[in-house]
């Protein structure tokens, strides 16, 4: 039964299941609906109060319902980052048909990325603030929920894992790629034999006023690389992948949806806030080259795409200056989803997953009118059928964390 | 592919250097205050740092920042080296966190918060901070895994070098001792500083630099159960497996450094090392002030030549974890 082991270095590693919330669909098959139908996440934020910001719509998942992954007693113990981490994980399983007893006497890694326990902070502190912050009392109640790693310790004790390696990863707006990035490597020098991995973050007041101080908040809708962009709308959601070696996969007759084929990290060491276009296509070219592909071999590049000012150009030159006159379509699935901070890339990265399986490039929406200075064909409003071979998904991290991933459409 | 410890620093209670960390720990001087806390002393942020950037910097980021330029001096990687940072943390730094809760709580406008705050509210502040200011332009991650973060952080340096990520990666931890975090983890006893040690490919530590240590093994555990009992079960588990992945006799351990001596899990006869009595309680940088008091130990003590060393902690998410590192035969 079990397969022969192959030498670490040519381990090949596949996504065998994904489980998604989002705000333009829940599980595999209604993300890539929302996808294929380029449907608009966005609308008036419910999962706080945004009175007094200048921008009070956002890409919230207000139907987002714990139960049906988990029992009530935990959805009703687990604040909603966990909540998300845990239904994304339990969704991801199932539909990898993964065998829970099998993969729990096995070496496993969780490695989810996040922004941490923003949402819980200001809550948490409400009270100590109101009654003027003097911090002199006992911890208030639910402080123990402030540690990031429980977004990956939830999932662990949710499936019943315990020989598991939980890496929470923060790097900020890249921690999702970076997340994948970690189980990819895990997998491929044969420290662990199969991965949940990802990214989560819900949408909070905090992270909220953030971008919205640094004027990054769109007006009114996103829309990557227009010349009319106003900046990003924030979201919320989680997607987790399942990663398994080729082998494994094979041996118990998984549906394989891609291969994870190589990935790019690195800093820019530039600027605590803006990007750089240096830093970006060093990235890029890390991964194709980890990869063993060339510029031309890639047929989609899911940009990080935020619908800034700053970003878009910066990222268009930056994939312009590796592609030149061979850039194929560049798309941005945060116009759709909103900016989703450690869930982003892990978004984009089953987007381009479910868009190799399927076939399809996902649209940029809300596009009226290119940026000369983004000049790329974005697929604007409406998807479109295409033959995929080779996708890249890039992601740009507040700090200058920079991750790309390079995925592959699955030949035997 | 194996990974070898070739320099360390940190910025500790015991004050600013790896010598000050050796010679504290030598001399078992305790750094706490009657009952209370353990802070770094002499730290000017701004004379060390200078004042552009560091208005709204959280402490551990500073921390963090000097250890690593301490250990890139010392070490001083050639040119053109593709160096990584790896660093661990808890939440990222409550204070900063609590500050910006402060203004967009009680600000009418919001919004209005203090923009120099919100790059250290968020949990790659230490890592990314560091790689600005020393140039760092490899690979930058962040592991939040609170008090284990410096046995995960080594194991992630470990993977990197074996998957060619980088040439080298600088890896260690940061935490702050603030009045937020005080209140918060309702702790008197905490600590506070930050660790980076110089990860390389054994095969590439150039001729003349020393290897301090090799990293045999890292393994962590997830504690499914909340009875009494269960974590000190899974780190049980945890060290079982990794002696035995590593091939490590007990007779081979020369020295365990857990995190609390108390629940110590190792065979009888290691020389046993607590720190939070001295330096108190480190919170993200604990484990990493674990494996440097290996390094400053083994330095002092000819008795650890060739034999290993065990390190562990747990953290009370429900997390354990350890590592084995073997000493080099002869200084």
């Amino acid at each position: 039964m079990t397969p022969a082991v192959t030498p670490t270095a040519t381990r090949r590693v596949v996504v065998t299941g994904l489980g998604i919330v989002s705000s333009i669909g829940t599980g595999a098959d209604e993300f890539a609906a929302g996808l294929r139908a380029g449907r608009d996440g966005a609308g008036e934020i419910t999962v706080f109060d945004p009175t007094g910001f200048p921008t009070t719509i956002g890409c919230d998942v207000p139907g987002f319902e714990p139960r049906r992954w988990m029992s009530d007693e935990r959805a009703e113990s687990l604040d909603r980052i966990a909540q998300l981490s845990v239904a994304a994980a339990v969704m991801a399983v199932r539909h990898a048909r993964a065998d829970l007893a099998a993969l729990r006497e096995r070496r496993g890694a969780i490695s989810l990325g996040t922004n941490g326990r923003a949402n819980v902070f200001a809550d948490l502190c409400a009270a100590e603030i109101a009654a003027g912050g003097e911090q002199s009392g006992p911890p208030p109640a639910g402080a123990d929920l402030l540690p990031a790693d429980l977004v990956c310790l939830e999932v662990a004790r949710e499936l019943g894992l315990a020989d598991v390696e939980t890496a929470t990863v923060g790097t900020a707006c890249s921690a999702g790629n970076y997340a994948i990035a970690n189980a990819f490597d895990a997998i491929r020098s044969g420290d662990v034999e199969f991965a949940l991995c990802g990214g989560v973050d819900p949408m909070c007041v905090g992270t909220f006023a953030s971008f919205t101080r640094f004027g990054t908040v769109a007006a009114d809708a996103c829309r990557p690389f227009d010349a009319d962009r106003t900046g990003m709308l924030v979201g919320e959601g989680a997607a987790v992948l399942v990663l398994e070696p080729l082998e494994a996969a094979l041996a118990r007759g998984a549906d394989i949806h891609a291969e994870v084929l190589g990935c790019g990290l690195n800093c820019d060491a530039f600027h605590q806030v803006a990007p750089d276009q240096q830093g970006v296509a060093d990235c890029v070219r890390r991964a194709l080259a980890d990869a063993g592909v060339r510029p031309e071999d890639v047929d989609l590049v899911s940009a990080h795409g935020t619908a800034t000012k700053a970003n878009d150009v910066v990222e268009v030159a930056a994939i312009r200056e590796v592609f030149g006159d061979a850039t194929p379509p560049v798309i941005s699935v945060k116009s759709m989803l909103g900016h989703t901070m450690g869930a982003a890339s892990a978004l984009a990265a089953a987007a381009c997953v479910l868009a190799l399986e399927h076939g399809f490039v996902p649209p940029t929406i809300n596009h009226r009118h290119t940026d000369p200075e983004c000049d790329v064909d974005c697929v604007p409003n409406v998807a479109r059928e295409a033959d995929l071979r080779i996708v890249q998904n890039n992601s740009l991290g507040f700090g200058g964390n920079n991750a790309v991933l390079v995925l592959g459409r699955y030949e035997a | 592919m194996r990974a070898v410890v070739t320099g360390w620093s940190a910025v500790s209670p015991w004050g600013r250097g790896a010598a000050a960390f050796a010679d504290g720990l030598l001399a078992a001087r305790p750094a706490r205050e009657a009952g209370g806390a353990a802070t770094v002393p002499d730290f000017d942020v701004r004379e060390l740092l200078g004042r552009r950037d560091t208005n709204s910097m959280d402490r551990a980021t500073a921390y963090a920042i000097v250890a690593v330029g301490d250990l890139l001096a010392e070490t001083a990687p050639a040119r053109g080296t593709d160096l990584a940072v790896v660093l661990g943390t808890t939440s990222g730094s409550l204070q900063a966190q609590y500050d910006m809760a402060v203004q967009s709580t009680t600000r009418r406008r919001r919004h209005l918060v203090d923009p120099g705050l919100v790059p250290h509210a968020v949990l790659n502040s230490a890592a990314s901070r560091t790689a600005i200011r020393h140039h760092l332009r490899g690979a930058n991650s962040t592991v939040a895994a609170g008090a284990v973060s410096g046995l995960l952080v080594l194991d992630q340096a470990r993977r990197m070098l074996t998957a060619g990520r980088a040439d080298a990666v600088v890896a260690g931890a940061a935490e702050e001792c603030s009045p937020t975090r005080r209140w918060l983890t309702g702790r008197d006893d905490l600590g506070e500083g930050a660790v980076a040690l110089l990860v390389e490919r054994a095969d590439d530590v150039p001729a003349g630099r020393p290897v301090l240590a090799e990293v045999l093994g890292v393994s962590s555990r997830v504690v499914l159960g909340d009875a009494p009992g269960d974590t000190a079960a899974a780190l049980r588990e945890c060290v079982a497996g990794l002696l035995r992945r590593t091939g490590t006799a007990a007779d081979e351990l020369w020295a365990a450094v857990p995190l609390d001596p108390a629940n110590h899990v190792f065979a009888e006869g290691v020389h046993v090392v607590g720190l939070t009595e001295l330096i108190g309680h480190g919170g993200a940088v604990s484990a990493a002030f674990q494996v440097a008091a290996v390094l400053a130990l083994a330095g002092a003590d000819p008795a650890s030549a060739g034999r290993r060393a065990l390190v562990t902690s747990a953290d009370g998410t429900g997390v354990v974890a350890a590592a084995v590192l073997e000493l080099p035969r002869s200084a």
